[in-house]
């Protein structure tokens, strides 16, 4: 996983450095490989020379983790709760 | 019937295989190039003093592959040689929004794209998944003497 930072953006005196996570495979001998690349996050520089990271975070991921996760945690739960039934 | 065949030089083979190997080498640059930060950030929209920033997830894969071969010499006296060579690949390209930045001379805050498709469908294999495992525990144990 490689982390890497764009080109500034500059609205009036402030100043914005976005920043990309990437995850890049290449296949042995070069034939081809795969890239995944995302938003991690920005640096806001105020005028006043205040920075700040804001993280760059993805909802729609977040909750189809939590959905198949708790498919995951509620199966568990049902298959104990069925367990100490049947003894 | 023309008993002409149609056999290439080896200059004309030579020259088909560089020109294969640019092309793979293209695809190759175009493939590295979607690693960019650029690619991640859209063009800033400006409206007044606001800047807009749409970001995107990319997810992309491709592979190819070549190949050449020869057969033996079956016949000596003509000289009679096979060969052959090929080469093939495929790739796919993904972008899927994330979220907008957008900057004012107040602050910066970041909005996040939510898609309600994916969730839906994520929804319905959860709870698809939980159904059969009720219904394979209300079933019982398998009896199999």
């Amino acid at each position: 996983m490689e982390t890497r930072a764009g080109d500034p953006l500059y609205l009036n005196q402030a100043k914005l450095v976005p920043f990309s996570q990437m995850v890049r495979i290449t296949f042995p001998g070069g034939y081809g490989g795969f890239v995944w690349n995302r938003p991690a996050s920005i640096l806001w520089e105020s005028a006043e020379g205040e920075e700040v990271v804001i993280p760059v975070r993805d909802k729609t991921r977040r909750i189809q983790l939590s959905l198949f996760g708790a498919a995951i945690i509620g199966s568990l739960i049902m298959w104990i709760i069925n367990r100490s039934l049947l003894r | 019937m023309d008993d002409q065949t149609a056999t290439s030089t080896p200059e004309e083979d030579a020259t088909r295989g560089l020109e294969s190997l640019n092309l793979i080498e293209d695809t190759m640059d175009k493939f590295i190039a979607t690693a960019d930060v650029e690619k991640v950030y859209g063009k800033p929209i400006e409206n007044g003093d606001t800047l807009i920033v749409p970001t995107a997830e990319i997810l992309c894969g491709m592979g190819f592959g070549v190949g050449s071969g020869s057969g033996d010499q079956m016949d000596e006296e003509v000289g009679n040689r096979g060969e052959g060579g090929g080469g093939g690949g495929g790739g796919r390209v993904l972008s899927r929004p994330v979220a907008v930045i957008i900057a004012s001379p107040e602050g910066v805050r970041i909005e996040p794209v939510i898609d309600p498709t994916k969730i839906a469908l994520a929804a319905l294999t959860a709870a698809g998944f939980m159904l059969s495992m009720l219904f394979r525990m209300m079933r019982g144990p398998h009896n199999l003497t």
